[in-house]
C-alpha cells in the first residue's frame, strides 16, 4: 500500500508551530514570546475550531 | 505499509490505550484546574498590597523569624520562601528540625512590614493540595509517581501508533474531514483522528515532560547520593544547630557570591534535604529562562559565609527545562487559556477513543463493516 505524502502535510505543518511556537516563548522574553506561544498553540486550536465548526462538504 | 503491519499498529494502538486510558482521563481532569492554580490562589486568597522587592524581602525577614519564634516558642523555622511579587514571606515551623515535612505549618508575613498576615495554611489549600496529590502520584507516594510515569511512556506509545494508522485511514479524506452523514461511530472515528493529530505535538510534548517529571525524586536522590552526600558527610553527625547567622545575612552573601542569580527560598539547618550545620539557600537565575534553574548554596549557619556552591548536573537542569514545557505556565494567561482548552481537547480523544472501543464491542455488525470498508480504503 502506497501512502502520499500529502496526507501529512497540514499535521507536519501544525506540529512544527506547535513545537516552535513552545519552545520560543519559552527562550524568548516579553511580548514577542507571549505572542510566539500563543501562536504556537492558538493555531491548532484555531484549524480544530474552524474544521468542527465549519465541516467540509 | 503491508496488511500485516498495519494489524500490529492497530493491536498497539488498541492495548496501549486500554492500558493508560483512564489514568490519562485522571491526570486530564486533575491537570485542569492546576494549570490555574496561581490564578485560583490569588483569587482565594487576594494581594492586599503591591509587589515588593528582594531588598523589601531581606530588610523584613529576620522580623518574620522573629515574630514567628515568639508565636511558636518551642518550634524550630525549617524553611522560609519568598513571593516578592506577591510580597510574602511564607516560613513553615515543626516541633523538631528533623521532623519530617508534612508536619509543618505555615505562617505568612508582609514583605512590606514584616507583620503576620496568615497563621495557617491559606484558604482552598487542602483541595489544590489533593488535586496537586493526585495528579503527581495518586495519593500513593513514589509508587504512585512512578506508576504514573510508566503509564505515560505507555500513552507515548499510543501516540506513536495512532500517528503510524493516521495515514492509512485519512490517505483518500481531506485534512479534518468528519463524516456527517455516517453512522455516530464513523463521525466519532473522524474525529478522534483529527483532534488527534491536531494536537499531536502538544500532547507528545507534555506527555514526555510529565514522564520526566516522575523522575523527579530518583534524580534527586541520585544527585544527592554522588555530588552533596560527600560534602555533607564530615557534619551529618552533627544536632542541627539554631543558627547564629540572621538569615539575611545568609541572603547577602548568596546574592554576594551568585549576582546573577535571585533567592528563591532558604532551608534552615537540618538532617532532611539539608545540611545541620548550614542553611540551604536556593537560587534561580534572572530570566525567564534560567529562572527555571535553581543552584543551592550551603551558607555556613554560624559565621553566617557561603561554604560551598552546588554545580546541578545535566539530568536536573533537563528535568528543570522540561517542568515549564509540561505545567504551561510561562507565558501569561492566553497561553494557561489555550493549554486548558488543548486539555479539553485531550479529554475528548481519550473519551472518542474510549467509546470507539466500546461501541466496537456493542456493535459487532457495524464494526466489521467499519474494518471491511476500512480495509478496503488500505488495500
Amino acid at each position: 500500500m502506497r501512502i502520499s505524502m500529502t496526507v501529512w502535510r497540514a499535521p507536519l505543518f501544525l506540529s512544527v508551530v506547535t513545537f516552535s511556537g513552545l519552545v520560543l516563548a519559552l527562550v524568548l522574553e516579553g511580548p514577542v514570546a507571549d505572542i510566539a506561544g500563543v501562536i504556537g498553540l492558538g493555531l491548532p486550536c484555531g484549524v480544530m475550531a474552524w474544521r468542527l465548526c465549519r465541516p467540509l462538504r | 505499509m503491508t496488511s500485516h503491519a498495519l494489524r500490529r499498529w492497530r493491536w498497539l494502538h488498541k492495548w496501549s490505550s486500554i492500558v493508560c486510558t483512564l489514568f490519562l482521563l485522571l491526570l486530564c481532569l486533575t491537570g485542569l484546574p492546576l494549570i490555574f492554580s496561581e490564578e485560583i490562589n490569588d483569587y482565594l486568597d487576594p494581594l492586599r498590597s503591591g509587589p515588593s522587592t528582594m531588598r523589601d524581602v531581606t530588610a523584613h525577614v529576620d522580623e518574620t523569624v522573629t515574630r514567628a519564634r515568639q508565636a511558636w516558642p518551642g518550634q524550630r523555622v525549617r524553611l522560609a520562601v519568598f513571593d516578592p511579587d506577591r510580597a510574602r514571606i511564607t516560613l513553615r515551623l515543626s516541633p523538631g528540625a528533623d521532623d519530617a515535612f508534612d508536619t509543618t505549618h505555615e505562617m505568612t508575613f508582609s514583605a512590606h512590614t514584616g507583620k503576620l498576615l496568615r497563621d495557617g495554611p491559606p484558604p482552598g489549600d487542602a483541595v489544590m493540595d489533593t488535586i496537586l496529590q493526585l495528579h503527581v502520584q495518586m495519593l500513593a507516594g513514589l509508587p504512585g509517581e512512578l506508576f504514573l510515569g510508566l503509564m505515560g511512556l505507555v500513552f507515548a506509545v499510543a501516540i506513536v501508533s495512532g500517528v503510524a494508522l493516521y495515514a492509512p485511514f485519512m490517505r483518500r479524506m481531506r485534512f479534518g474531514e468528519i463524516r456527517w452523514r455516517r453512522s455516530v461511530r464513523v463521525r466519532w472515528l473522524d474525529v478522534h483522528n483529527f483532534l488527534g493529530v491536531a494536537t499531536v505535538c502538544w500532547v507528545l510534548i507534555v506527555v514526555l515532560t510529565g514522564v520526566m517529571n516522575t523522575l523527579a525524586t530518583p534524580l534527586f536522590g541520585l544527585w544527592e547520593m554522588r555530588d552533596v552526600v560527600p560534602v555533607l558527610k564530615p557534619f551529618m553527625p552533627d544536632a542541627p544547630v539554631i543558627p547564629a547567622a540572621s538569615l539575611s545575612r545568609a541572603i547577602r552573601v548568596t546574592e554576594g557570591a551568585l549576582p546573577a542569580m535571585t533567592v528563591r527560598f532558604v532551608t534552615f539547618p537540618t538532617h532532611i534535604n539539608g545540611s545541620p550545620d548550614h542553611y540551604v539557600v536556593w537560587t534561580q537565575g534572572k530570566s525567564k529562562l534560567r529562572s527555571r534553574f535553581m543552584t543551592p548554596v550551603l551558607v555556613d549557619a554560624a559565621k553566617g559565609e557561603v561554604a560551598f556552591v552546588a554545580k546541578m548536573p545535566w539530568y536536573l537542569r533537563l528535568l528543570e527545562l522540561c517542568r515549564p514545557l509540561h505545567f504551561g505556565d510561562y507565558g501569561g494567561v492566553l497561553l494557561k487559556g489555550l493549554w486548558a482548552i488543548l486539555d479539553v481537547v485531550t479529554i475528548v480523544v481519550l473519551g472518542s477513543g474510549l467509546y470507539l472501543l466500546l461501541a466496537g464491542k456493542r456493535q459487532p455488525a457495524q464494526a466489521a463493516e467499519s474494518r471491511a470498508e476500512w480495509s478496503g480504503k488500505a488495500a
